[in-house]
């Protein structure tokens, strides 16, 4: 079944819009996407939160570290301490306890969390955000996909549209609720814009002339997404916002970046990416001093996240994922180092089902004792639960290209 | 029709002294190919391009970037008929082109042409590892061999194993081999296996999944250890029931004793038919914008492409001349099929088709040649040699040096800008759009108190201004339609200084800049 797409919208240039830059995004249109649209919030645990210090505490144990238990809505199912909004919405989301994957590094392991595919030349996987962008927005409509939060993560090869091309690549915003570098905020900077513009079309008629016409198109077209993000740019603006609004998702960068995804979101950016400050979960030596404050401000800014998109009438509509690239190893010494064997993520929204535990580890969670999940299982059910047919096959070069390799990756059925 | 035109660039070809000069005998081979072809079809190709557009093409080409306004003025003020093949000669010999080159093969290699992790680090040893490789002139095979099967203990290879390291340092090994056999596969024997990865070619019959385990093989016993600072390949002993390597044509080997050198010994030869036609067919789609196959990375018995004599018999001449990359991109260059107009004049549903390369292709700029484009438009290319100057580093006689080229191909700015507008599916995306409309990088060089705006400020004649905006930023003089258009809106610009900035946005914004036409 597909899912809705956004409505095509002309192309800036050449339409009437160039007579004024506002008004291009009416709010009827808005309530329409709203209803419709599938969209999806990335929340990447950059650089892999620890399993036992999250969703998956082993108390008592030999393997416990230093925080206590809370309990959750789920009756007899225990969090970390230090998330008790995520505890208090435990029954509208989905918690995988027994992820498996490969690689314990972090650059590996990152692309293969995003893409479902190990890092490889030539023609990479896509992020599977970027794969939603491709299948469920019109090809008119830009940005699809933003990634909100430090540039640090670009430097580290994170996925972006790969072979469906650098179209699929995300927006940038550089965090802290910032617009792309450099985004024009004033009116006189979209007056400039749209002088240029014009003296751009004025000067580039002479080498039309016998040029092929079907690359020239897309050039001119970019430039008229342009014209519709300026449009657009109020979202960006989040000191608009009430007081009441903000306040809940902490006066932390991170918390700006959710509060500005939850706009994105609703205001025509589907698909977003939010990364926490580069290896901020990556605990090795000093998990007691950083832990607690590292979850807690993440456990502020996501439950003010998902209580927003409820209270906005868009959790139907959107998937929000928690995770990271893997987990943290049971030995704890002060720290813990990284463990790909058995570890742990959250997703909820998007019609998937509440106050679901998937999979359980061993008592000491050492190891995996029932349903061990693959990155491709996860990528199957968000691609199930957002309308994208896992098993397409997109054409490469000639060659027929699955979103997700061939035979891998099964839905967690529980879950949708 | 060109053959009289011809006679003066050949002749003029014979004056030339270079090492490795081209060999007239092959352009003409070019052309002799792709003109029957034309004949039997009737189609009557697109003339020469003008000189302004030759200039820029050929230094996008060769040096990866545009001529400065000085360098075009130069050119297109010089009256010579052969001015043309005279300029391929000069520039071939810049050591600029190393720049640009080691870049392009990088690409092929299938390890992203700016790498991210670039930035930060002072070198990055592939790239220097390639650009070595092409100021000696290395053979594609030793090239090849030595990227395969680097000695560490040879200075000049040791920066080599970076190129393997680079998919198998990774802790999932399996990933890491299968990703090398990948990359392999296709930059060396233009072959796509991943398909074959799991199951046999979906619509390749000769490549089954043991031609692709068989590749894998090779790199089943390598290990990347970190020694004296620097990555090196080491093979360990085969696991008992290893897969044994193969080559594309079935040729098996025992597992042990050095499965890469056995690689590079037995498909990196003369005879190795993909080895030669994979990189020609890459070396003829950089310059023609298309390959004589394509895919590049689809040879095989069924695919043909569109003109199998002249691939066949280019790729003969470049491993009998020792694989001379030089000597093949040279030919290639001279050859009329290179020099045509993108432009065509008959009627539009006529238009040839690409495959018969009769009109040129537009070929969006690479995202390393937008970079320096912007560089050079916006003259922030004296910026970066005053400051290579500061640090004392040489300075050429022509053209910039290597050592300023890499200074700024090492900052933060250009990794950006070159990586938002890295090739693949749409030439230009709204992400390109957005850095050309409010990055600020691009507001920097766009500021009114130096580099080109400054000078295009200080110039009171709207016309001389229009002129020097042209030369710098699309490297050729406006037509006089275009000389009013920018009088037009200098007159009714508020502020000359806002105008100036408007006209270079404009320009460097536009299709023509974005491409090499």
């Amino acid at each position: 079944m597909a899912a809705p797409r956004f409505p095509s919208r002309r192309a800036f240039l050449g339409s009437a819009a160039l007579a004024g830059l506002s008004g291009l995004f009416r709010p009827a249109v808005a309530a329409e996407l709203r209803k419709h649209q599938k969209r999806a919030i990335l929340i990447w645990m950059a650089g892999g939160p620890s399993q036992f210090e999250t969703w998956d505490p082993k108390p008592g144990q030999w393997t416990a570290g230093p925080h206590a238990t809370i309990p959750t809505a789920i009756p007899g199912v225990r969090f970390d301490e230090y998330m008790p909004r995520l505890a208090g919405l435990a029954d509208k989301m989905v918690v995988v306890r027994t992820v498996t994957s490969k690689s314990q590094e972090h650059e590996q392991a990152t692309v293969t969390g995003m893409s479902g595919t190990p890092p490889a030349g030539g023609h990479p996987a896509p992020s599977w955000l970027s794969v939603c962008a491709h299948e469920l927005v019109d090809d008119g409509h830009w940005p699809a996909f933003a990634a909100l939060g430090q540039p640090a993560l670009a430097e580290y090869r994170m996925p972006g549209g790969g072979f469906l091309g650098p179209r699929y690549d995300p927006l940038l915003c550089p965090g802290n609720g910032n617009p792309p570098e450099g985004f024009p905020t004033s009116g006189a900077d979209g007056k400039m814009v749209r002088r240029r513009e014009a003296l751009r079309d004025r000067l580039g008629s002479d080498f039309r002339f016998g040029h092929d016409a079907d690359r020239l198109a897309g050039h001119d077209a970019a430039f008229g997404q342009i014209g519709a993000l300026l449009d657009r740019g109020r979202m960006f603006d989040l000191s608009r916002l009430p007081i009441r609004r903000a306040e809940p998702y902490g006066n932390t960068p991170f918390g700006r970046d959710c509060l500005l995804a939850c706009q994105m979101v609703e205001q025509g950016v589907p698909f977003v990416l939010i990364s926490t400050p580069w290896l901020e979960w990556d605990l090795h030596t000093d998990l007691k001093s950083n832990q607690s404050k590292v979850t807690a401000k993440f456990d502020t800014a996501v439950g003010a996240l998902v209580n927003d998109l409820i209270a906005r009438g868009l959790w139907e509509h959107t998937l929000v994922v928690l995770m990271g690239e893997f987990g943290r190893s049971p030995n704890y010494s002060g720290g813990r180092d990284h463990w790909s064997k058995c570890w742990s993520m959250s997703f909820g929204g998007a019609g998937t089902r509440g106050g679901v535990v998937v999979g359980a580890t061993s008592d000491k969670g050492t190891e995996i004792k029932e349903r061990p999940v693959t990155v491709p299982d996860l990528l199957v059910t968000f691609y199930q639960a957002l309308g994208v047919d896992p098993r397409k096959e997109v054409d490469v070069q000639g060659r027929p290209t699955p979103f997700v390799d061939r035979g891998a990756g099964a839905p967690i059925k529980e879950a949708l | 029709m060109n053959r009289k035109m011809r006679l003066l660039p050949v002749t003029a070809l014979a004056f030339l002294a270079g090492p490795a000069a081209a060999d007239p005998r092959v352009s003409q081979l070019i052309d002799d190919e792709i003109n029957a072809r034309l004949r039997a079809e009737n189609v009557t190709p697109a003339s020469r391009a003008d000189d302004a557009t030759l200039l820029r093409r050929i230094y996008l080409d060769l040096l990866g970037r545009p001529p400065s306004a000085t360098e075009a003025q130069n050119f297109l003020d010089d009256v010579a008929d052969d001015k043309v093949h005279r300029l391929i000669e000069r520039l071939r010999l810049y050591p600029e082109t190393a720049a640009h080159w080691r870049r392009v093969i990088a690409s092929w290699l299938q390890v992203a042409d700016v790498p991210k992790r670039e930035r930060g680090l002072d070198r990055n040893e592939l790239l220097d590892y390639l650009a070595g490789a092409i100021a000696e002139n290395k053979g594609w095979d030793v090239v090849a061999r030595e990227l395969l099967d680097p000695d560490s203990a040879v200075p000049g290879q040791r920066k080599a194993a970076a190129y393997l390291s680079h998919f198998l340092r990774g802790d999932d090994k399996k990933a890491g081999r299968e990703a090398a056999a990948i990359a392999v596969g296709s930059a060396f024997f233009g072959v796509q296996l991943q398909c074959a990865r799991c199951h046999n070619h979906p619509t390749v019959p000769a490549w089954t999944k043991a031609h692709f385990d068989g590749l894998r093989a090779f790199f089943d016993q390598t290990e990347v250890t970190w020694t004296d600072s620097a990555d090196t390949l080491r093979d360990k002993s085969p696991e008992k029931n290893a897969i044994k390597p193969m080559l594309l044509d079935g040729t098996r080997f025992e597992p042990g004793n050095g499965p890469r050198a056995k690689l590079a010994r037995h498909a990196l030869t003369a005879r190795a038919t993909h080895f030669k036609r994979a990189v020609v067919n890459r070396v003829w789609n950089q310059f023609l914008g298309r390959g004589l196959i394509e895919p590049v990375d689809m040879i095989h018995d069924g695919n043909p492409g569109s003109h199998p004599q002249l691939l066949a018999l280019l790729a003969d001449d470049f491993a009998a001349n020792r694989f001379n990359f030089d000597r093949l991109i040279a030919s290639i260059m001279h050859s009329e099929a290179y020099l045509r107009s993108a432009r065509w004049t008959g009627p539009p549903d006529r238009r040839p088709a690409p495959e018969l390369f009769a009109v040129a292709q537009l070929r969006p700029l690479s995202g390393p040649q937008v970079a320096w484009s912007v560089v050079m438009a916006t003259r922030y290319d004296r910026e970066i040699v005053a400051r290579s100057r500061e640090l004392a580093l040489p300075q050429p006689a022509r053209g910039l040096s290597l050592e300023a080229r890499y200074l700024w191909e090492s900052t933060g700015d250009y990794v950006k800008l070159a990586d938002t507008f890295r090739a693949g599916g749409s030439p230009t995306t709204a992400r390109n759009a957005a850095y050309l409309t409010f990055d600020p990088f691009m507001k920097k060089l766009l500021d009114p108190s130096w580099g080109l705006v400054k000078e295009l400020t200080g110039e009171t004649d709207d016309e001389a201004a229009g002129m020097l905006a042209y030369l710098a930023i699309l490297n050729r003089r406006p037509n006089l339609d275009e000389s009013e258009a920018v009088r037009a809106h200098m007159k009714t610009a508020r502020d000359r200084q806002e105008a100036c900035q408007d006209l270079t946005w404009a320009l460097i914004a536009s299709a023509e800049f974005r491409f090499n036409h």
